[in-house]
């Protein structure tokens, strides 16, 4: 077959989706483009919409919960030093003592 | 199938439709979706792509009826209006790149085997792919010449083109498709 046949019968007419008689209709009184299969795409962006502010609030937490531990690390480690300089205070004052009552 | 009513029937629709019958517009849009939408698929490749041109087309008509003196003149119209808004469409999107749409290669759905039916499925898919290869123009050239058996004159009429230039942009997209076919009988 000649590729002008082939051209024919590649390039046949198609018919639209059913209903674009009616959508066409729709937009003549409503004023605006009616899309054919608009409803996923819709569905599509709400879910990467969520499924982004889930992950912002995720992430939200977890530096939250991140900032928390650090702080009550610091806390932990505040705490053991001023404990630890009160022992270490302490020996001191003992080991004066010792020395004072050996040398009198 | 295109819906085929006689001509008869078509200025009295575009009479009603003037005079603002939504049941006569509505026929009228029933007798030339096909004919519109199937250009615009040729063109963009996307179904919901000619879907949304198609519309604007009818929508503009709509709005243009007042002008158009008969059936022929709004078949004239119409082809004339969707294969600008393609061309121009298509100049848009060659500023940017993109993929080739599968769509556009595929029979799509309900029409692939009357398509289909005078050739190989493969050769109809081949075609069609090629011919989203070509620029804005002789695509649209070979639409109107193939799709819609227009004459080169009237094709020069419809596109506002030199006629000479439309017999170039056939002679040598058929040379070019018919050079890229033989290409692939020859291949490994």
């Amino acid at each position: 077959m000649d590729i002008e046949e082939h051209l024919r019968a590649a390039l046949a007419p198609r018919q639209p989706r059913p209903g674009f008689d009616e959508r066409v209709m729709t937009r003549l009184r409503v004023g605006k483009p009616v899309p054919v299969r608009r409803s996923w795409r819709i569905a599509a962006a709400l879910a990467a919409t969520l499924a982004g502010a889930a992950f912002a609030l995720h992430w939200q937490l977890v530096q939250q919960r991140e900032r928390q531990a650090g702080q009550q690390l610091l806390l932990a480690l505040q705490i053991t030093s001023s404990e630890l300089n009160q022992v270490q205070q302490k020996l001191v004052h003992l080991d004066t003592t010792h020395a004072q009552e050996n040398g009198s | 199938m295109e819906a085929v009513e006689p001509e008869a029937d078509e200025a009295a629709w575009l009479r009603r439709a003037r005079i603002g019958d939504a049941a006569a517009f509505r026929e009228l849009l029933l007798a030339h979706q096909a004919r519109v939408f199937s250009i615009a698929l040729r063109f963009t490749g996307r179904r919901a792509d000619a879907e949304e041109l198609a519309q604007d087309v009818f929508v503009q008509l709509h709005g243009a009826l007042g002008q158009l003196a008969d059936p022929a003149h709004l078949k004239h119209w119409l082809l004339r209006t969707v294969s600008h808004r393609c061309i121009d469409r298509l100049r848009q999107q060659q500023r940017r790149p993109r993929l080739l749409p599968i769509e556009a290669l595929q029979g799509a759905g309900e029409a692939a085997a009357s398509s289909d039916a005078q050739g190989d499925p493969l050769a109809g898919m081949r075609l069609r792919g090629l011919l989203l290869q070509l620029a804005p123009d002789p695509r649209a050239v070979l639409l109107l010449r193939f799709q819609e058996d227009l004459d080169p004159s009237d094709i020069a009429v419809v596109l506002d083109m030199p006629l000479n230039t439309v017999k170039s942009h056939l002679r040598r997209s058929l040379d070019w498709l018919r050079e890229q076919v033989a290409g692939d009988n020859h291949g490994y």
